[in-house]
């Protein structure tokens, strides 16, 4: 009986509080994360030694 | 249209000047390796097409007869925007297609008319496949890499998502300590901004201003540099153990807010590059981020453009 007692506030301490489960909402940037478009035409970044690899290929600034 | 050359843009005159330069730095071959997040590509060209890395790559160079990912590269005459439905479409330069063998990707310019430049088949594990480049769009005679933007990403982070890690929009700065430091942000951020400001500090690091790859290895997550950088066009092929976790925005002032689990693992997620198409890798990916966001602290940072963010980040650690 004494250990039982003894237990639960330690118990108590461990949980923590409850906290009810919510919806956050995060910002998404498809046009970036999914690679389609170079960064800047023509800037650093990712695409810069690439993207006139190929005659005007990279025309569609996005990420 | 076969075979026809189309007219050179101003910007590619300069770009053939600035590769005139790069050709002298790192000659042509038919074998090129490297390894970024510690997975080895090997490149091997059949024929007469001619290797040459992108120079960010340079750091990233590394002998190896046989890679992670393994890859034959070879010229073709032409070829054909598939008819099959894509698995995934960027809305941009690529398309994802299954195929009885794995996986083909078709990369088409609208500037370019209806035809694809390149393709790349791989198998269904990400480990070997071959890249054809359509003749007509390329100066033949001139090597090139054919992995450019976006294809090597793609390939990385298809190989990630297979159980390997993830790669996230950040900055990763290793502290005087060896501690890391992943400063996460989209375009506009201030990733780039973030990482001048620490760039002439002493004992600092700096892995990537734009793309880092986050691993897990001998019990806890790491963080490696990628040659994919920003406007700040730092990248180095070092790695350090991630320590702290920042959500970059501008503000007022400089202010650090620590971030619930949960919400980190979003946010994380928000700014990673992964593979929407599939089940499996998005699976993998949450449930990495969320290790990421339980075994690392991580809070949103609003700063200030100037040296007194670092020292906010530096008191914060001390």
């Amino acid at each position: 009986m004494n250990d039982e007692q003894d237990r639960k506030p330690l118990e108590r301490d461990t949980k923590g509080a409850y906290e009810a489960p919510k919806v956050i909402r995060v910002s998404l940037r498809p046009e970036e994360a999914v690679l389609g478009h170079c960064k800047v035409t023509g800037a650093g970044g990712p695409v810069a030694t690439s993207c006139f690899a190929v005659y005007g290929a990279c025309r569609t600034p996005g990420s | 249209m076969k075979g026809q050359r189309l007219p050179m843009l101003p910007s590619q005159k300069e770009s053939l000047r600035e590769n005139g330069l790069h050709g002298l730095l790192f000659p042509s071959a038919s074998r090129l390796s490297y390894r970024i997040g510690g997975i080895t590509f090997s490149l091997q060209s059949e024929g007469d097409l001619n290797l040459a890395p992108d120079r960010e790559l340079a750091a990233f160079a590394v002998e190896a007869a046989h890679g992670d990912v393994n890859l034959s590269i070879s010229w073709t005459d032409s070829l054909e925007a598939p008819r099959s439905t894509p698995l995934f479409h960027s809305g941009g330069l690529w398309s994802l297609f299954a195929e009885p063998s794995g996986y083909r990707f078709s990369f088409l310019a609208p500037v370019l008319g209806m035809t694809p430049y390149k393709e790349a088949w791989l198998d269904s594990e990400f480990r070997s496949g071959r890249v054809l480049l359509s003749r007509r769009f390329f100066d033949t005679e001139r090597p090139v890499f054919p992995l450019e933007y976006p294809l090597d990403e793609l390939l990385m982070i298809h190989r990630l998502s297979r159980g390997e890690g993830v790669e996230v929009h950040a900055v990763g700065i290793s502290d005087e300590t060896g501690r890391g430091h992943l400063f996460l942000g989209h375009s506009g951020a201030g990733k780039s901004t973030t990482a001048r400001l620490w760039l002439d500090r002493p004992g600092i690091r700096i892995l990537s201003d734009d793309r880092i790859i986050l691993r897990a290895r001998e019990g806890r997550i790491w963080m490696y540099g990628t040659p994919w950088h920003g406007d700040a066009g730092i990248a180095s092929p070092d790695c350090a153990p991630l320590s702290a976790i920042y959500l970059l925005e501008h503000g007022k002032s400089n202010e650090q807010l620590a971030l619930p689990q949960g919400r980190a693992a979003a946010e994380l997620f928000a700014r990673t590059f992964t593979t929407h198409h599939s089940g499996e890798g998005i699976r993998f990916t949450l449930d990495f981020l969320d290790r990421v966001a339980r075994e690392v602290p991580c809070s949103i940072f609003r700063f200030l453009p100037d040296e007194t963010a670092v020292e906010a980040i530096c008191r914060a650690g001390a």
